[in-house]
């Protein structure tokens, strides 16, 4: 075959699907377009061992346009928790801009609720012009530590808790550098529905005391965190009432 | 010259041979009149009358045809015995496509109908709304898990030493099982009569190939190693590399009897110590560090297959015995520690009755251990392996038993099969029913039906959409079921255009839907998916191409509502063409266009404090509708050219090939997160956000394949 003598309309065959491809090849940008809800987000979590029980209520509001300032705050809802009331901190007095208090700003607080493990509480919002939102949460019980197991190159930790649960633990010890001795993180993690800890024998020294934290989350927060879920232990509006639990044991290995 | 490897078979039977090194075959047939089938690619297919009443000799002389097609060679022809929905991809036609830097047979099947790579980064693929993990890969039988390079973004075979791979897109026979969507299926190369000894260099890796038969013992061995990790101790620092290699030694103690030797392993390593990337240190290359690295298993991650398989072969009769042990093994100390570690035993067996009546039986014993750890707190490796996120640890241990049994007859225009698939597992039986039909409605058309369930006892725990080591898999508690069913249509347009359509459904029970990144906790429902394939393909002549367009429709069902899966592609098309410019220059243009991706558009967002110290959890959106909106529509362009230069005893082809020849800045997957809240100005003053991420950018490469003749 004498590839020279192809007929000009077959190579302009060839090229037809090159110069078709080269109209449609551009910078692809994305531009979602979706009306934003107008609702309220409620976000409570009750610690046992806090001095004061704190929340936040803020609007929803579109992503675009998202930057907490004070105006997404609301200081009209009235917030109780088994018939104790929580005070609001008016809208103008908090300071969401600065990154330093915006981490932690709640606008709904109380001194006067115990949290108790194993007992439940329900809460109840009421914000002009919207449904009441009512929600209840069961703080985690304590848990009783199982032993300590060693295998291949790890301690195992094991307690016994709820197994539907999620539990974060941290492990203290006791270390000096230099002149100085200090009570100091070793090692931290994260148990996800498992009731055990998994520690390398390399960060333990035998017969030092260590601290062991295990905090329990509640079955909602729980799901708000592994589920990714928009609304949890709350039936209406957006967002969490959930409970957490710290139990501290002294151990060493 | 005698032809080694020639296919021969009697027409309509599933009579066949094939030739030996020295050109001979045997067909042992009673007295009759006869077709006989002669094909091997390159050469003309010929078709000889025979009639005879005593043993005879014939001499059969097969004319070379100019192979013009240098493009892609896709055979949708039925093939063996089987009736069910194959491709079969040749390795030559697979080097000729434009690929990513090596040629990969993952994305090679992507231009095939039902067959869509939906992030263009990995080479991962979906079979007909499957998702990747129902794909199983078989290497010279033996099932090897997640077989990739580079994160994820090059498959992990060599195609020197590969035969041909077929891929079933949809019903597949009773032998084939443990997967749901699909097989691919490799098979390495016997001695084909002339020694091979191939040398190869490409931006990421040298080669080498070699492939010779000593008296009754042939050998056939393959190696390839990235060279940039030791170069980047000079140039720039790259503390990563790979290697793999295979090697098969057979040896033919008689006409009947031969026994295979095999084995293959794939290997990414890091040359520095996994927790300190992202440190000063990382980048150095150190050769005890990667010698620590490469045998005392630390910090890589890989495959290893051994196996040992006996073929007794003849003309009625043919049982093959296979033993292997295949691990996937994942070590990124001390973050991750995963094996899956299979030992197999089966044994296969076929028998030919009356010419036209096939029965194939077999039985497989499977042991699978499964070592399986992730901790990742660490967020800078978060970024770089986002799977991790969530520590488990899991020691998990099963036992699999399967049988199998399949009879396939043909009288007249029929071919049918029908057989079953029987596991046992954890003193639970599973039934797989399958079947089959074709039906030849006049010379150039065929109707083909298909129907079958298959079931899945290995999951992946969450949907890797990022590059990570790997994306191991994890026995299920209650295996996922897939129910298929197809109806299709054959028919060859000209003598050398081929077209076919096919329609078809598919219902999945348990597939895991919600795995929210977490084994324990994997949640299922049910999917359907219903799909349109078509395909066109002119393989001979001055311009070769094929056409493949998939429409595809997904529906999954939990927890009482309904969306599209995450793959579901409405619309996928690609084209390749493949055409010879002048003498020693070929050029191959490939094209892929597709709908966009669906995602979860972000409604609203509030203000949560859920963690009082991590200000990322601070930040909450409302999602809506899960899969209810998609991304812009994907499209690429990828060219290649290859010129060959012959010399006395070698030939050079040098490689030349563009991906994403006009930079198409594809939309893969969006960080809502990071979209709504970091951004930067371009050079113009506009604000660009991040968080977006793209597809494969323009990537250029080239490649150097030195063949002694």
């Amino acid at each position: 075959m004498n590839f020279m003598r192809i007929d000009p309309i077959k190579k302009s065959f060839f090229l037809l699907p090159v110069l078709l491809f080269f109209i449609h090849c551009r910078d692809v940008s994305l531009s979602p377009s979706i009306e934003p809800i107008d609702n309220y987000g409620i976000v409570f979590v009750l610690y046992t061992w806090a001095p004061f029980q704190a929340g936040v209520i803020t609007k929803t509001d579109d992503p675009d346009k998202f930057s907490f300032g004070y105006h997404h705050f609301t200081d009209i809802a009235s917030v109780t928790v088994n018939s104790t009331l929580f005070d609001s901190i008016p809208t103008d007095s908090l300071h969401p801009e600065h990154p330093e208090t915006f981490y932690f700003t709640y606008n709904y607080f109380t001194y006067n609720l115990a949290v108790l493990p194993g007992k439940r509480y329900d809460l109840s919002i009421y914000i002009p012009g919207r449904d009441t939102v009512r929600g209840y949460t069961i703080v985690p019980k304590d848990i009783e530590l199982k032993g300590i197991v060693e295998r291949d190159e790890y301690y195992f930790i094991n307690w016994q808790g709820s197994d539907s649960l999620v539990y974060e633990w941290l492990l203290y010890g006791y270390t000096t550098e230099g002149d100085s001795s200090f009570w100091g993180e070793i090692t931290e993690g994260f148990a996800a529905y498992t009731q055990y800890a998994r520690i390398k024998k390399e960060y333990i020294r035998k017969g030092e005391k260590y601290k062991f934290y295990i905090e329990s989350n509640d079955m909602n927060r729980t799901r708000y965190i592994m589920e990714g879920l928009d609304r949890s232990g709350i039936d209406k509006e957006y967002g969490l009432f959930g409970s957490m639990h710290i139990n501290k044991f002294e151990i060493s290995f | 010259m005698p032809l080694a490897g020639v296919n021969v078979q009697i027409k309509n039977t599933f009579i066949g041979t094939s030739t030996d090194p020295d050109g001979f075959f045997l067909i042992d047939i009673k007295p009759g009149k006869y077709e006989l089938v002669f094909s091997f690619i390159g050469y003309e297919t010929k078709v000889q009358k025979i009639e005879f009443d005593k043993d005879i000799e014939l001499h059969v002389f097969l004319h070379q045809v100019l192979l013009t097609m240098k493009g892609i060679i896709v055979e949708a022809e039925r093939v063996n015995q089987n009736i069910e929905t194959n491709y079969r991809l040749t390795a030559r036609s697979m080097s000729n496509m434009p690929a990513f830097v090596e040629p990969d047979v993952f994305r090679a099947a992507s231009y095939l109908p039902g067959v869509i790579n939906y992030n263009d980064l990995k080479g991962d693929i979906t079979i007909r709304g499957s998702s990747p993990d129902q794909t199983q890969v078989l290497f010279d039988g033996m099932e090897i898990y997640y077989p990739f390079h580079l994160f994820g973004a090059l498959g992990s075979f060599n195609l020197n030493p590969i035969d041909d791979v077929r891929i079933y897109t949809g019903g597949f026979p009773a032998n084939y099982g443990g997967r749901a969507g699909g097989i691919i299926d490799l098979k390495t190369k016997d001695f084909s009569g002339k020694r091979e000894l191939n040398i190869n260099v490409s931006l990421l890796t040298s080669g080498i190939y070699y492939n010779n038969m000593y008296k009754k013992t042939g050998i056939s061995f393959a190696a390839r190693k990235t060279y940039f990790d030791i170069l980047s101790k000079f140039v720039y620092p790259i503390p990563y590399g790979y290697v793999d290699a295979n090697f098969k030694v057979y040896r033919n103690f008689s006409k009947h009897w031969r026994i295979d030797l095999l084995g293959y392993i794939n290997n990414d390593f890091l040359t520095v110590p996994a927790d300190q990337i992202g440190d000063g240190n990382a980048g150095q290359f150190n050769f005890a560090e990667f010698f620590n690295n490469f045998y005392k298993g630390k910090n890589n991650w890989g495959n290893r297959l051994l196996g040992i398989k006996s073929s007794f072969k003849k003309s009625d009769f043919q049982l093959e015995g296979l033993f292997y042990n295949s691990l996937f093994f994942m070590y990124f100390l001390p973050y991750i520690k995963n094996r899956l570690n299979n030992y197999t035993m089966k044994l296969d067996f076929k028998y030919l009755k009356y010419s036209n009546l096939l029965f194939n039986s077999g039985i497989q014993l499977q042991k699978m251990n499964q070592d399986y750890f992730w901790k990742f707190n660490n967020r800078d490796l978060l970024e770089l392996f986002p799977a991790g996120i969530f520590p488990d640890d899991q020691h998990l241990s099963n036992v699999f038993f399967n049988t199998f049994f399949n009879a396939e007859k043909i009288i007249n225009r029929w071919d049918m099969s029908t057989g079953f698939r029987y596991s046992f597992v954890k003193n639970k039986a599973y039934f797989e029913p399958r079947f089959s039909f074709k039906f030849k409605l006049d010379n150039t058309t065929k109707a083909f039906a298909t129907f079958g369930k298959y079931t899945q006892f290995l999951v992946s725990p969450f949907d890797n959409n990022e590059l990570t080591i790997g994306n191991p898999l994890v026995l299920t508690k209650r295996p996922l079921h897939v129910y298929n069913i197809s109806l299709g249509l054959e028919k060859k347009l000209t003598p050398l255009t081929h077209s076919k359509v096919e329609i078809y459904r598919k219902y999945m029970t348990y597939l895991p839907l919600d795995k929210n990144n977490y084994i324990s906790h994997i949640k299922t429902g049910t999917a359907s998916v219903n799909g349109v394939d078509v395909f066109f393909i002119k393989n001979k002549g001055f311009l070769t191409w094929q056409l493949a367009y998939t429409f595809l429709k997904t529906r999954g069902y939990y927890n009482g509502h309904s969306f599209p899966l995450d793959w579901d592609i409405t619309h996928n098309l690609s084209i390749l063409f493949g055409t010879k410019m002048s003498k020693g220059w070929y050029t191959n243009l490939g094209i892929f266009v597709h709908s966009g991706k669906p995602y979860s558009p972000v409604i609203s967002s509030y203000y949560g404090i859920i963690d009082k110290t991590d200000p990322y959890y601070n930040e909450r959106f409302i999602y809506g509708k899960r899969n209810s909106t998609r991304y812009p529509y994907y499209a690429r362009l990828d060219f290649s050219v290859r010129k060959t230069y012959t010399w006395k005893k070698v030939n050079v082809e040098f490689s030349f090939q563009i991906i994403n020849l006009f930079y198409r800045k594809n939309i893969l997957n969006v960080n809502w997160s990071d979209y709504y809240s970091d951004f930067y100005y371009d050079e113009n003053g506009n604000q660009v956000r991040k968080g977006i991420d793209r597809g494969v950018p323009i990537l250029p490469s080239v490649g150097v394949k030195i063949i002694f003749k």
